[in-house]
This record gives C-alpha cells, structure tokens and sequence, in this order.
C-alpha cells in the first residue's frame, strides 16, 4: 500500500521482472533475475510470473480465448496448439468465462475483462502473480468478485502481490507491506 | 521454429484486423509493383520481338541496300547495286552460301479476274524462300528453270492468296500484275503472322528478277538490295566488314567517300531495337522506381502510427514473455505479408493494364515467370526495408512505458 509517487509501481516492476534493481539483488524462486539481459527476464516472466492491470490490456481485436493463449505464444515449452487451447477454456471456467470465448474484450463487462486478465495470467501457471490496482476501474461489488478469486488462487498456493492505494482491498491480503518515499514499513 | 510460428500468427491476425491500415498499405504497394511488371514484362517482349526478326531475317544473314545510310533516311532512291555485284560477290566469297538479288516495286496493281488489289513485287531468284527461311506451304518453290528462263510465274504471300483468291486454291491460277503481266502461281508462302514495323510480310508477291526487271522496273542494270548467306562459323562481324571494302572497292569510292550502300545485319537490328525501348525503359522504370519508393514510405509512416497506437499491446506483450525479437518479428512479418500480397494483386493489375495497352497500341508485351518473380521479390523486400524501421521501434519500446 501506499500514495502514488510512493515507488509501488517501481517495486513491483522489480518483482515481476520488467525492471532490474540500481543496487542489490532480487532472488525470484532462488535465482538472481538482478542482473538478467532483456531476453532472459522476458523468460522468466513468461514462466513465473502473470500480470494484471487496472487498464485490462486485452488486445481488443483478438477473441477473448486468443488472449487468454497470448503467454503461451512465447513459451519456450512446445505444447501443442489444442493442448493450449483446452488449458485456456480451463483457466476461462476457473474465472466463470467459459461461455465468453469468442467474444471481444469490448462486447464485455468491466468485471468480465478483468476475469479475463486473470484467466490470462493463469493460463503459463506462474508462481507469482502481481496486480496492479486490479479493481481500480470497477464498482465495489463487481470488485468483491474479483477479490474472491484472488483469495481462492490464493488458497491454492498462488503468490499474490497487489499493489493498491485502497484498504479496503488491502484487507483482503494476508501480509500488507506500507510504502512512503521508496521506503518500506511494515 | 515454433516461436516464429506464433509471431506469424500473431502477424496474420493483425493484418486482417487493422483493415484500413492493410488496405492503404495494400493498394500503394500494388501500384508500384503494377508498373514495374509492365516495366519488365515490355522490355521482355521488347527482345522477345527482336529475337523473333532475327529469326526471320536469319542469324547468318545480312542484307545490303543501295544508298548510304543518310540517303536512305531521306527516303532518296539510290542506285548503286548491280547484278554484277552479286555475281563479283559470288566469286569473290565462297562462304557466302546464298546471294539472293532483290528488286522490289511498291504498291503494283495486282488483279485475278475482277478482282484487283496492290501490293509489294520482289524480284528475286528460286533462293529467296530460303534465304529469308521462309518456306512454301502450298504449291512449289520458284525453281531453276523459272527464273533462268524468266518464266511468267510468281511465288504469292499468304495475305495476297486471301485477297485474290479467298478459300479458293491459288496454286496454277495466272494473275495479272500492273495489268499487262501475267504470271501463273507455282506456290503460297508460309504464314508470317508478326508485323514489323507496321509492314504486313504476307502481302508480297515474288516473281524472277529477270521478269520484273525487264518488265516491270524497265531497268536492267541495278537492283534494291542483295540478301547473303553465310556458312555458319566465323562471326558475322568479319565478314560484314569484309563485304563492305570488297563492295567500296568495286564501286571505286575515294577515301573520304562514304559508302554508297548500307548493310543489315541482325545485330544492328536488335540495337536499333533495344535503342528504340532502352528510352521507354528508362522513363517508365524510373516512374516505377519511384512509386514503390512512395509506397514504402506510405507503409513505413502508417507502420510507425499504428506502432504508437498499438504501444499497450506492445506493452503487454512484453510483460507476458515476449522478447523483442518477437515484437520485432511480428511487425516485420505484418509489413511482408501486406507487401507480398501488394506484389500478387501488383502483378495481376500490371497483367490487365498491358492487356489493355497492347490492344490499344501494337506494344510488345511478354509475360513470364520472370516478370512475377521480380515483382514479387521486389515487394516482399519493399515489406522488409520499409518495415523494419517501425519493426524496430516497437521492439525498442520499453515494456514499462509501455503498459503505464
């Protein structure tokens, strides 16, 4: 938790991988990702980590079962095309989607979108998954939703970070870690 | 291999789904390749209808016409040759195979029964067919004997044998020519469909140049051109220069003197030819040149703004694993696919328009592999050049900026 400006948004880039620290080292699942090239965290975030955004980001052209397969598309693993898309319209269930498939991102809900993003997140199987304000764009309701299947993948042994300025949804989090002028304080 | 796949993939899906970009792309690309195509498909058939007049004319061959080069230009008649060159030419060149007298007579009144029409007379021996490799396909060559003896009797091209005869068979009907000639038919000439130099080679009658000299040009001594075979071997070159001052020195030409006759040979026509095409070439290749260019820069500008707009893809992308090789693959394959296909709809744009124009104008026009192939290579590297400059900025767009 913490106010914008606070250095959320660069800590989190650190642990899910899209930014190396200037000083000290970050051991993700007992490996130095500090001083990785380019091409080698992208691995990494193929592999362990999976991402969701206040703003979606579902590629709005593409169906919603082509989204969900976009991680799966830099996978370094050779899993076969059906085999992919069955493990999407599984993760899509998990989310409550599954009659959602073919549709684009535009022809649903916010919240809908959102489980989307999550589905999308799940479908490489990371360890990590890390949510940027994930119900920032949503009604508390709708945002409750989401909520309740974070604390399930959570329940299932999934590692969630989410980064949020609201505390309400910062009581749902087992462990809340307080930023202010890029320091910790717990 | 099974990434690059998927960065096809994802390249095909976009290029059907960003429809305006993909058409404007499309469309300019096409136009380009459209005139290159025409650009190469004319020059091919430029060679191709210079290839088929040597063929005609003979690779051996050479022709020599009375008159200087500038004499002729200004359409002067001039008598130089002889029949006592041709026999000097004979003795004198034992390589010559074939030396074959010409004596033509432009637009003669010809009639059978009541059926008259002109046409062009060449005076000539039982070798011209042969020497122009030229066969007869009904009837019989002029032999020996006809023009040894200067018989009345004619060899007809195929047009003539329409005119005067329709379906009917010419061969032993006697025809009039300039209306106190009569001479009797002995064979038809093979079909020579291409025109040349908007000359119908089929409207031609060839009788014994005794028979046309005495009778009809009323002039014994000199003749229009000598057509001569060479035994196959040495190169043409030699022998044409040789001809030349043996011919200098026969017509006793002074130093200083140009020649009072030209010689033919195929080389010359297929650089007069090639000089005839070279300047079209040049123009319409530029013109060609340029639109492509133009349409690389129509696709690079609409590449680089659907770069920015599509930054939050690009961005997530990013965030899910892909490295910038696959970033920059998928927007290189996007500009390939969109030109390659440019190239094919090009191709077949350019495949209509020459249609058009060659039955407009008699154009050359020749359409080969050769023509789709350069087309194609060209617009696929059209896609690669131009692409890669916005390829490489969206594979250079940090993945944190990118999905802020």
């Amino acid at each position: 938790m913490g106010a914008s400006g606070s250095g959320k948004t660069t800590l989190m880039n650190i642990i899910g991988c899209l930014d190396t620290p200037s000083s000290g080292t970050y051991i993700l699942n007992g490996r130095d990702v500090s001083h990785m090239s380019d091409d080698e965290l992208s691995a990494v975030r193929n592999e362990t980590v999976g991402f969701v955004f206040q703003s979606f980001f579902l590629l709005h052209y593409a169906s919603i079962i082509e989204n969900i397969l976009l991680p799966t598309l830099y996978s370094s693993s050779r899993t076969p095309r059906d085999e992919a898309k069955d493990k999407a319209m599984e993760t899509l269930r998990e989310v409550g989607l599954e009659d959602r498939a073919d549709f684009r991102p535009r022809q649903l809900s916010g919240g809908q979108q959102q489980r989307a993003a999550i589905a999308r997140a799940l479908i490489n199987d990371p360890d990590l998954i890390i949510c940027d304000e994930p119900t920032g764009q949503l009604d508390t309701t709708t945002a409750a939703g989401i909520m309740k299947i974070f604390t399930e993948l959570n329940k299932k042994g999934k590692t969630i970070i989410i980064v949020t300025h609201d505390s309400a949804i910062a009581a749902y989090a087992g462990n809340t870690v307080h930023i202010k002028d890029g320091l910790t304080d717990e | 291999m099974n990434r690059l796949i998927n960065n096809i993939r994802s390249a095909m899906y976009a290029v059907v789904s960003f429809k305006l970009r993909t058409f404007f792309c499309l469309f300019s690309v096409s136009l380009g390749i459209a005139s290159i195509t025409v650009i190469v498909a004319s020059v091919e058939g430029a060679y191709q209808k210079a290839y088929d007049f040597v063929e005609k004319f003979g690779p051996e061959t050479v022709l020599v016409f009375g008159g200087s080069e500038e004499q002729r230009a200004t359409g002067e008649k001039m008598k130089a040759l002889t029949l006592s060159d041709i026999k000097a030419i004979e003795e004198a060149f034992p390589t010559a195979v074939l030396v074959v007298p010409i004596a033509m007579k432009g637009g003669t009144g010809i009639s059978y029964k009541d059926v008259k029409s002109q046409t062009l007379i060449i005076g000539s021996t039982e070798d011209y067919s042969r020497s122009w490799a030229w066969p007869v396909m009904e009837g019989s060559d002029l032999s020996h004997e006809d023009v040894a003896f200067g018989k009345n009797v004619c060899l007809i091209g195929n047009q003539v044998a329409v005119t005067l005869f329709k379906d009917a068979s010419p061969i032993g009907k006697t025809i009039l020519i300039n209306t106190k000639i009569p001479c009797r038919v002995t064979g038809v000439l093979s079909d020579r469909s291409a025109s040349q130099m908007g000359l119908n080679l089929n409207d031609r009658i060839i009788i014994p140049i005794g028979v046309s000299m005495k009778k009809l040009m009323k002039d014994t001594k000199y003749i229009s051109a000598i057509k001569i075979k060479y035994q196959t071997g040495r190169s043409l070159k030699h022998w044409i220069e040789e001809l030349r001052l043996f011919l200098r020195d026969r017509h006793q030409l002074k130093e200083g003197q140009s020649d009072d006759f030209t010689i033919v040979s195929p080389e010359e026509i297929i650089r007069f030819l090639a000089a005839l095409t070279g300047s079209l070439v040049v123009s319409l290749g530029i013109s060609g040149i340029v639109s492509l260019v133009v349409s690389g820069f129509v696709l690079a500008n609409l590449f680089l703004l659907s770069v920015k707009e599509r930054t939050g893809e690009i961005g997530i992308r990013r965030a899910v694993g892909a490295k910038k090789r696959d970033i920059f693959n998928q927007f290189i394959i996007e500009s390939s696919l969109i030109t390659s296909a440019g190239g094919v709809l090009g191709f077949l744009m350019g495949y209509g328009g020459s249609r058009l124009l060659a039955s407009i104008a008699d154009f050359p026009m020749h359409f080969s592999w050769k023509a789709f192939v350069i087309g194609f290579a060209l617009s696929v590297v059209t896609g690669l050049v131009f692409g890669a400059a916005p390829a490489r900025a969206a594979a250079n767009l940090s993945p944190i900026e990118a999905i802020r």
